[in-house]
């Protein structure tokens, strides 16, 4: 093992030991997220005929995913925090290594979100089917459409990876001016009522709703943003010293 | 008030109180300094506690009363199709009696029977088969059926009212529709909406994907050949042509 590989693994270690308090917020959101979906479910559908009518409250991962994602842009943004940087200032060897632990964090925490919220609607199902007289209707599940989970756990991956890309991105260009987040919040609202926002839906939703274009473009923003984050923060760290 | 809004409502609601309730928990837990230890098991205890319920899940399925396997639910539906086809051909078997809900004998005035919709302008699901008799008096029997309405593999069967049947004027039947059932259920899935490739597009509405016998409330009338129907409506039913 080399000096650097042995560092970054030393280094992972002590981050996360120093973010684990962050995993037990995620597990408090995602509780009250199970409480208050146990009522409304995450979603409604519904149909009517002349004599019979339908309604049906759905109950899947996507309430929590949605939640989860705010929790993940804020791990992201907490990472690269300079009160955070100092707290294991002593054990960080060159920006290089913290640049490469850093990511190796978030794709673990993104990982742990993934886990716990494709099975948390699990653990939902089994609380309501215990403790209340719903009955349910099986829809896609890891039992009888084993691929459906499977890929919508990766999508689940990718797109939490993008938000935390993005977070770090962000996080990181604020700690050169608090000015970026007004620049954030004008782009933020500019790309959600611009073409680009409607030609991305229009593309990979409804003209292409398949895998790999989706993974490609997300897997190139994720790249993209994570680059730039680092070549900024060892700027940033090289004056600083 | 814009359409983004009210839909984003229930879920700014929802992060607010989870804000708040995050931030007093946080205060709260500063005053105790938890050690990681305690960190560390609250999140063992919590994944498994998450791999339990997936483990459980098998067993927790079956306890749906209304639920039939793919088997029972497309053996159903063959069974209503077979149920139509005897009916059509006058050829009721014991099996296809335990549809039946209603039967009446009628003497009719005249010498024509009205079949008339009470709501002529909705769809009723309800079919209307006449065999004739040989019987010169003016005697109507009837016997109504209903077959199983089983929808993404429930058996709503004993919710579904069948059609409300009367006679006026002596020589006219009239059709109506019951009250209408409304079910409200719950659909369990691992689908996000937010990744339509991920998806196989689940819907316990699609009568193509889903396995469902929506149930038809059957009349089946022996009726003497001397007397004339008149069915305005379209509520008759006619067995197939063969050519």
């Amino acid at each position: 093992m080399t000096l650097t590989t042995k560092a970054i693994k030393n280094q992972i270690k002590l981050k996360l030991t120093v973010h684990a308090d962050m995993l037990v917020y995620l597990i408090v959101l995602q509780i009250i997220g199970m409480i208050l979906f146990a009522f409304s479910g995450s979603g409604s559908m519904g149909r009517g005929s002349v004599n019979f009518s339908l309604k049906f409250i759905i109950y899947s991962p996507a309430g929590l995913f949605m939640l989860s994602a705010l929790w993940i842009f804020y791990v992201a943004i907490t990472l690269t925090r300079k009160e955070t940087r100092r707290e294991i200032l002593p054990y960080i060897r060159t920006p290089k290594i913290n640049s490469i632990t850093d990511i190796i964090i978030l794709i673990y925490m993104s990982a742990f979100l993934t886990f716990t919220i494709m099975l948390s609607n699990y653990l939902l199902y089994a609380i309501l089917i215990l403790f209340t007289k719903k009955e349910f209707v099986e829809g896609m599940t890891i039992f009888n459409e084993p691929k459906v989970f499977f890929i919508n756990t990766v999508a689940v991956f990718i797109v939490s990876m993008v938000i935390a890309a993005i977070g770090y991105l962000i996080g990181t260009l604020i700690q050169i001016s608090k000015l970026f987040i007004l620049v954030f919040i004008a782009l933020f609202i500019g790309y959600n009522s611009s073409k680009l926002s409607m030609f991305i839906v229009n593309y990979f939703y409804e003209q292409n709703p398949t895998f790999f274009p989706f993974a490609i473009f997300n897997i190139v923003i994720i790249t993209f943003c994570l680059f730039i984050a680092n070549v900024i923060g060892s700027r940033m760290e090289v004056k600083g010293t | 008030m814009s359409l983004w809004f009210i839909t984003m409502m229930p879920f700014i609601i929802y992060l607010l109180i989870t804000i708040i309730v995050v931030r007093f928990i946080f205060k709260k837990a500063k005053h105790f300094q938890l050690t990681k230890r305690p960190t560390k098991i609250i999140i063992g205890i919590y994944i498994v506690l998450l791999v339990a319920s997936v483990a459980l899940y098998p067993a927790l399925t079956s306890s749906n009363s209304l639920y039939l396997t793919d088997e029972k639910a497309k053996k159903q539906l063959k069974l209503n199709k077979v149920f139509e086809q005897n009916a059509l051909a006058n050829k009721l078997t014991e099996e296809d009696e335990k549809y039946l809900v209603d039967k009446w004998t009628y003497i009719l005035k005249g010498g024509e029977l009205y079949l008339k919709q009470v709501s002529p302008d909705e769809y009723i699901n309800e079919q209307v088969i006449v065999h004739w008799t040989d019987n010169r008096k003016q005697q109507i029997e009837g016997k109504v059926y209903k077959t199983r309405n089983i929808l993404s593999n429930m058996d709503f069967s004993e919710k579904v009212k069948p059609t409300m049947i009367s006679w006026s004027d002596e020589h006219t039947l009239n059709f109506e529709n019951p009250d209408s059932y409304t079910f409200e259920g719950n659909l369990f899935t691992d689908e996000i909406g937010l990744f339509p490739f991920a998806n196989r597009g689940f819907d316990p509405f699609d009568f193509d994907k889903n396995i469902g016998a929506d149930g038809s409330t059957y009349v089946i009338l022996k009726v003497p050949k001397h007397i004339n129907v008149i069915d305005e409506n379209g509520l008759r039913m006619y067995p197939p042509v063969e050519y």
